[in-house]
């Protein structure tokens, strides 16, 4: 089963709750959005999307599983493209 | 949501046609533009003096002498294949080639602002205009054809001093003051024909000051009055960032924003090539932490320039 956790590479500035991050690699700024933000911080610790799909389950409640599920495949390939994540 | 932000990496000046370069021919003294320590030299004067003079019209320079003594050329203008070519010593704007002299000058004149920023630390670079209300700095931060320049010289026209148009230093180095607004002395460009609807106190203003045209760009360089534009160096505490959104249609309204939101503004609209992403992160937040930013949502510059007064202009003129 896959893992993700964050590259301990990025340093983060969080402001207003929602997080900037320093590629160390090439220098660029990522913005995360509150959303993103949350994956972000969920991942300080290695996890499956299983467990990760149950954290915002619980954190979304009125939105469809499926979406969420959706929405998190999405977000997870975005940030492993761009190597904020590390699939394992 | 995740986004990459489109931090400035690309040199402060236009982009050029890159040329092979042969038989280059430096021509025309070195003149030093004054810094905040020493000078900046740029070499070859003679080839793109005139147009340079008319982009930097407040920013003190005069031709070196023997006097002198010998200082580093931080920026070479030589002759190559008809045109123009500006180097900068390991600068972003390292051979490239223009053809015609106010187009190596615009070169010119960033790789002098990339000194200019490289001597201010704990420094940014703002695409923004900027005006002095009472003693304060309203920065006016915004992309191209956003519209500073028009609306920081309608109030300009009003009476406020222009402290900078299209570039503008920010710093938040000293300390006891929130941060500091640096004028570079760049002259104001205004584009061509003058919107009637600007009004006749915009186009008389603007018609009284032209100082030379960039016809391909189909604008107007201006150089204001003596006391109506500060001088390059002048330092004002910034009292407020002012986002600037431009609309086809709709109402002006003034509205602040989030600390996040300034810190993407002040990334998106800022350059620092000499300092590292991290660096450029934490002085983004340094600033959207001790100075207050709104979006300025518009579509009429005249109304959009009473509206700042009105919002604005009070409580600082009575400082």
């Amino acid at each position: 089963m896959t893992q993700y956790r964050r590259n301990p590479g990025f340093s983060e500035t969080a402001v207003d709750g929602e997080a900037f991050l320093v590629d160390p690699g090439n220098d660029e700024i990522y913005y995360l959005d509150q959303i993103t933000t949350g994956l972000w911080r969920v991942l300080s610790e290695p996890k499956t999307r299983s467990e990760i799909l149950m954290l915002f389950s619980a954190a979304f409640p009125d939105v469809d599983v499926d979406r969420l599920d959706a929405d998190l495949i999405a977000a997870l390939a975005d940030m492993v493209a761009r190597g904020l994540v590390v699939a394992e | 949501m995740m986004m990459r932000m489109p931090r400035a990496t690309a040199p402060l000046s236009p982009q050029a046609d890159p040329k092979q370069s042969h038989g280059v021919a430096e021509v025309g003294g070195t003149c030093r533009f004054s810094a905040s320590v020493g000078s900046i030299r740029i070499a070859g004067w003679g080839l793109i003096g005139a147009a340079l003079d008319t982009l930097t019209p407040h920013w003190p320079h005069r031709l070196a002498g023997a006097a002198d003594g010998p200082e580093p050329v931080h920026v070479s203008v030589i002759a190559d294949k008809g045109g123009y070519r500006v180097v900068t010593p390991g600068g972003n704007v390292a051979a490239l080639w223009f053809a015609d002299p106010l187009s190596a000058a615009h070169a010119a004149a960033g790789a002098l602002i990339e000194a200019r920023l490289a001597r201010e630390p704990d420094a940014l670079a703002v695409h923004a205009a900027a005006v002095v209300m009472g003693n304060r700095a309203l920065v006016l931060m915004g992309a191209s054809q956003s519209g500073k320049s028009t609306l920081a010289l309608h109030l300009a026209a009003a009476g406020r001093v222009l402290l900078g148009d299209d570039r503008i230093l920010l710093s938040a180095h000293e300390p006891g003051v929130a941060a500091i607004a640096i004028a570079l002395g760049l002259a104001p460009k205004v584009r061509l024909p003058v919107p009637h609807d600007l009004g006749p106190r915009f186009r008389n203003f603007v018609a009284a000051r032209e100082n030379g045209r960039d016809d391909a760009a189909g604008a107007a360089f201006l150089a204001l009055m003596p006391g109506e534009q500060a001088a390059h160096g002048e330092r004002v505490p910034v009292a407020a960032l002012i986002h600037l959104s431009r609309q086809n249609i709709g109402p002006t309204r003034i509205f602040p924003i989030s600390r996040s939101q300034a810190v993407r503004a002040i990334i998106d609209q800022g350059a620092a090539p000499h300092l590292p992403g991290g660096a450029i992160l934490a002085l983004a937040a340094k600033i959207s932490a001790r100075v207050p930013t709104f979006t300025l949502s518009y579509s009429s510059s005249r109304r959009a320039a009473d509206a700042l007064i009105a919002r604005f202009g009070k409580d600082f003129d009575a400082e």
